[in-house]
């Protein structure tokens, strides 16, 4: 078993200094063949600042390439504002936050600080062609309670498509399913009109999380995001499937909520109450009879 | 007879009582159960009640932390943003947990203590990747104190308390942000509990903040900790129990749940004002960004 001591790196990783952070995208191979289809990581290496939101879209030459798949897979960002996805005209956006804030990734196997992944874009190649692909509309903000914004370059990833430099994908199938979740169920009377919704997420190391999908009582499963508005009363098992790239999925369950189980305690409060009424009668019912 | 029928009817009542008390109130706990499922493939598994689901190795993949934390207090380890264990720290504030089950891949892992009066410190975050069949232990934490006041503002002059917790017997450096910054020094007691008077003669009206960090030797010392705002004005206002930054549903906690409300009004018209943290009339990245800032899990 090998064991990985991280105490210098911890020190390290507090006390680098802030240079200039930048954005790389890393095609995973440079050169490939029409039908292939190709992931392209964009990383991120903030420098030591500590960030904790980002949002970017994805820039690239639609004539060459076309965007079948994005994966949340080992983002640096734990929760999605809006999770990175594909929109019906090819664009991809994406924007999340990390609580706590991000420097650096560690590798303990290494001993470095260094870049770490915001996505992974599946492109397939259009036509022989040459181009490269970058980022517009990048927003990274400081981890400061200010909400203060930081500044990065950002080095575009250049590829060429030609007829026969075809490109293997050696990467392991997928057998793990999401991390598993909990589903919290709330409401606030200043919004959402007061209704009861759910929160979860959760994430998957892998393959990245595909959909979520609900299922209150006896309805169907709805595809859906975090959070939902409730449609039944509360009083019904919810249950939430997270589905991973490779189809393996997760189900987190919520049954009947201690709020609407305020019903069973105004019960107790009511058979107490009459039971409490029911001695007194019978009480007052023997008195009356030994008067008699 | 009658004794017989009077005392039955007695029991009965008493029988109903006990069981509504009893029966119904269980069922009043909220449970939560969860299940995997592996799509396909040879190697994996199903993981049910919670469990990690698939695999097929048997080498331990795995993260230890230790360190210091406060007294008999609980130290949280947060995953991506959501708690997944906790301990409770020794009479000397020393921990140790383990996650012993986990994938090979990239994840935020973020350690805070909880003071005995319920205070969560910042958060102690770093990404990192865990690798197949190697157990990474990060040790020498040392969590920053918890940190309050006992007002939210205090007449200039008067004294306002500063307070909170970290390990015993350490040296506490408490800074104050004015125009200039000032900081104090205080000694943490044997519970690791530590407090300022502070004389706000000097500072000038208007908002400050403050915050601390703790210190046992050269090599051993925390990073300053969590921010707390007071003002300094012509009348003193005590602390009510009004909500914490980011802490949009006041429950005490900034997490997924203030997320999603923030969510549901993110690029919406008019939000209410307690969800548009920059007064910017929107829900936008920022507003995100400093709700993840003071997320406590």
């Amino acid at each position: 078993m090998k064991l990985l001591k991280l105490l210098p790196i911890i020190i390290f990783f507090c006390a680098t200094p802030a240079l200039a952070a930048f954005f790389e995208i890393s095609p995973e191979v440079k050169t490939f063949a029409v039908g292939d289809t190709v992931p392209v990581r964009i990383l991120f290496n903030t420098e030591g600042e500590s960030i904790n939101a980002l949002e970017l879209s994805v820039a690239y030459p639609k004539e060459l390439l076309l965007p079948v798949a994005v994966s949340d897979a080992n983002s640096l960002l734990s929760v999605w504002v809006e999770r990175p996805q594909i929109t019906s005209n090819g664009s991809i956006h994406l924007s999340g936050v990390t609580p706590g804030g991000f420097s650096g990734l560690i590798n303990p196997l290494t001993h470095e600080v260094g870049s770490g992944t915001v996505a992974t874009i599946y492109f397939k190649a259009r036509t022989i062609g040459s181009g490269s692909i970058s980022l517009a509309e990048t927003h990274i903000f400081k981890n400061d309670g200010e909400g203060n914004e930081v500044i990065a370059t950002i080095t575009p990833g250049t590829f060429m498509i030609d007829a026969d430099t075809h490109f293997v994908d050696k990467s392991l199938k997928d057998v793990t399913p999401p991390l598993p979740f909990e589903i919290t169920k709330s409401d606030d009377q200043s919004i959402m009109d007061g209704k009861q919704f759910i929160s979860f997420s959760t994430s998957d190391s892998e393959s990245g999380i595909e959909y979520y999908e609900v299922k209150e009582g006896t309805r169907e499963w709805v595809r859906t995001e975090s959070p939902y508005v409730l449609l039944g009363n509360g009083m019904e098992q919810v249950s939430v499937r997270a589905v991973d790239r490779a189809g393996n999925e997760r189900i987190a369950r919520l049954f009947p909520s201690s709020q609407n189980n305020s019903v069973y305690t105004q019960n107790s409060v009511l058979v107490v109450i009459l039971c409490i009424g029911a001695l007194m009668l019978l009480f007052y019912v023997r008195k009356l009879k030994k008067k008699l | 007879m009658k004794t017989i029928i009077s005392y039955t009817c007695i029991g009965i009542l008493l029988s109903v009582l006990f069981l509504s008390l009893c029966v119904k109130q269980v069922s009043a706990d909220e449970t939560i159960s969860i299940s995997a499922t592996v799509g396909s493939g040879t190697s994996g598994g199903s993981g049910g009640g919670g469990g990690g689901g698939g695999g097929g190795y048997n080498a331990p993949t795995g993260i230890t932390f230790s360190g210091k934390a406060y007294p008999l207090s609980s130290v949280i380890v947060l995953m991506n943003g959501q708690e997944v264990v906790r301990t409770i720290a020794g009479p000397d504030a020393q921990f140790s947990v383990t996650l012993g089950t986990l994938n090979p891949g990239n994840y935020t892992f973020s350690i805070l203590g909880e003071d005995q009066n319920g205070r969560r410190s910042a958060l102690f975050t770093f990404p990192i990747l865990i690798s197949q069949g190697a157990t990474t232990t990060v040790s020498g934490i040392f969590i920053a104190p918890t940190i309050d006041v006992d007002k939210v503002q205090v007449k200039q002059g008067d004294n306002l308390t500063i307070f909170g917790q970290t390990v015993p017997g350490s040296s506490v450096t408490i800074s104050v942000h004015s125009n200039p910054e000032y900081f104090y020094q205080v000694q943490s007691d044997t519970r690791g509990a530590y407090l300022l008077a502070l004389d706000t003669s000097p500072l000038a009206i208007g908002n400050h903040q403050t915050k601390s960090k703790s210190q046992i030797s050269a090599s051993e010392l925390s990073s300053f900790g969590k921010v707390i705002s007071f003002a300094v004005g012509g009348v003193t206002i005590p602390k009510d129990g009004t909500c914490r930054r980011g802490d949009i549903n006041c429950d005490g906690r900034v997490n997924l749940v203030d997320f999603s409300i923030m969510a549901f009004w993110y690029k919406k018209v008019s939000p209410p004002t307690k969800v548009d943290f920059n007064n910017d009339s929107k829900v936008s990245l920022i507003d995100f960004s400093i709700l993840a800032y003071y997320w406590t899990g």
